[in-house]
């Protein structure tokens, strides 16, 4: 479905990504791990169109998007979560939910809607509500079903479990799993944390200085215990919480 | 109260809504102080000038013009001028001193035009009014039942735009947060040239009843330009109602400020009557930084309620 290859971007002139090959396939769950300013969020923006390319190719369902508008890699199916900045803070959450389904056929917007209540019911109970007023995991849940809504055949997750409580991110990761075997999609999920979404992973990349250094499935990367060493203080920071 | 007074403090406060409105409104979905608004306002003036002066009629059957040719150039200006700006990543500041380019060029443009319909065809195009045209129904002037129905018209239609139709949800959603609203389908060079369009076309019809209101000459508008960003301040650039409450509180105060100095201190205080936006922009500034439209009036009214329950 995803396939990466070679790719180098970065910001104008500020080069930060460097040979880059990651792939994703549909009804899978890829983590893409690695210490901080190690260019996940930037690899995730440039799917999207929103950093410069110097080279290589993104092929989405074997149709070449480099450097494609975002408005319009949202509209081939592709959709992304932020960190941080996911809503829209001055919206009430039905708008949120309403923007979420912008590319969605007006006349279907209702049935949508409820679909995305049957995984996050929660959200029925504050239609009204403005969405600054939304708990952090309530925001979380609000932007990925703003996601959902588009139905998108690859979600991709910028760190959604970021300052949630251990209760709710795990609540949040089955909700993942859910999605990913009720709608068939592709997930990319980037991770500081690898304890976090070891278990549910199909496949890891693990990314340091804009480099992958590391890719296969989890097992493999607990195997490689230099690896683990080298650049997983954040594994053992993982067990001990 | 006189009345007379208060007449013309609500048409001075409505067209003064009508002119600051785009300002704020391109403020706010495209950080742009557009300084090259006030060319729209007199351009839609010279546009109406033109038309009354060749075909006749009321001056008020060519209001359409004024907003397509202020939309017009509003979209000009964003096409030609902002977006490949903005693609470059060029700051706030320049992009404001190109406005002030623009506007320079589209005064010119006025000036020269103005020149040609008074060399060729002899119309006073250097300093005309056109309220000798205007009509009265029930007591009020044409003017003041066309600018206050206007700005409650535009209020009206922007607050069922924003609030109940997807495109307008979607604006909003794109002055909250752009890279979001654009990775979640939204075009935002469509929404920028939609708000600009607006704009202009607000513009365009404050500078359609310009001559009805007052004398036009080839700059009129850039006349208004600081009482315009005045409002916009005051009025507050988060809320794009701020703007409406910004006008009526500076036309207010304005017409019967300089009425109360004018019994103290005579006559000869009249001139400096525009010095009251200047004073109102700079304690907004200094006590209520967001303006008018950032003060949650639902909250106030919840507070005095309870108050006055607990009493």
């Amino acid at each position: 479905m995803l396939a990466v290859s070679n790719l180098n971007s970065g910001y104008e002139k500020v080069h930060i990504l460097y040979d880059i090959n990651i792939q994703c396939n549909s009804s899978e769950i890829v983590s893409i791990i690695g210490p901080n300013g190690s260019g996940k969020t930037t690899l995730l923006k440039t799917i999207v169109g929103l950093t410069n390319i110097y080279s290589g190719s993104i092929l989405f369902n074997n149709i070449k998007i480099n450097n494609i508008p975002s408005y319009k890699i949202a509209k081939i199916g592709i959709s992304y979560l932020p960190q941080g900045n996911n809503i829209f803070p001055s919206l009430s959450v039905y708008e949120n939910l309403r923007i979420g389904c912008y590319l969605c056929n007006s006349k279907d917007l209702k049935e949508t809607i409820n679909e995305i209540f049957s995984i996050f019911p929660i959200l029925r109970e504050y239609l009204a509500k403005k969405a600054s007023m939304l708990s952090g995991g309530e925001r979380q849940m609000l932007g990925i079903a703003m996601n959902l809504l588009r139905k998108p055949k690859l979600l991709m997750l910028d760190e959604p479990l970021a300052g949630l409580s251990p209760l709710i991110a795990k609540n949040i990761l089955n909700k993942l799993v859910e999605i990913k075997d009720k709608l068939k999609i592709g997930i990319i999920i980037v991770e500081q944390n690898i304890s976090k979404v070891l278990e549910i992973s199909d496949r890891i990349y693990l990314l340091a200085s804009g480099k992958i250094v590391f890719s296969g499935k989890n097992n493999e990367l607990l195997e490689n215990k230099d690896m683990v060493k080298l650049y997983m203080g954040l594994l053992s920071g993982g067990k001990n919480q | 109260m006189n009345i007379s007074v208060l007449y013309a403090a609500i048409i001075y406060s409505s067209m003064l809504g009508l002119m600051s409105f785009g300002v704020t409104f391109v403020k706010i979905t495209s950080n742009v102080w557009n300084v090259a608004h006030t060319s729209f306002i007199t351009f839609a003036a010279y546009i109406v000038f033109t038309f009354e002066s060749f075909y006749g009629n009321s001056p008020y059957l060519y209001l359409p013009l004024g907003f397509i040719i202020g939309a017009f150039l509003a979209i000009i200006e964003y096409l030609l001028i902002i977006d490949p700006l903005r693609k470059r990543g060029s700051s706030s500041l320049l992009m404001l001193v190109s406005t002030i380019a623009f506007l320079l060029i589209v005064d010119g443009i006025i000036d020269i035009y103005s020149d040609y319909l008074q060399n060729i065809y002899k119309f006073p195009s250097k300093n005309f009014i056109l309220s000798y045209l205007d009509f009265n129904f029930l007591g009020f002037n044409g003017i003041f039942l066309f600018s206050f129905t206007f700005l409650i018209i535009i209020l009206i239609l922007l607050y069922l735009i924003l609030t109940y139709t997807k495109f307008g949800i979607a604006l909003r959603a794109s002055v909250d947060d752009p890279i979001l609203a654009s990775v979640t389908g939204i075009n935002i060079k469509y929404v920028n040239i939609f708000a600009w369009f607006i704009a202009g076309g607000t513009a365009g019809i404050a500078g359609a009843l310009l001559p009805m209101w007052t004398q036009c000459f080839p700059g009129v508008g850039d006349t208004f330009l600081a009482i315009i960003f005045s409002v916009s301040i005051v009025g507050g650039v988060q809320q794009i109602y701020g703007t409406f409450l910004g006008s009526f509180l500076i036309g207010f105060i304005q017409i019967f400020g300089i009425l109360g100095l004018s019994i103290i201190f005579g006559s000869s205080i009249l001139v400096y009557q525009y010095l009251i936006p200047m004073i109102i922009m700079i304690l907004v500034l200094l006590f209520l930084p967001e303006g008018l439209g950032k003060i949650n009036f639902r909250k106030i009214i919840i507070n005095i309620k309870k108050r006055r329950q607990k009493k």
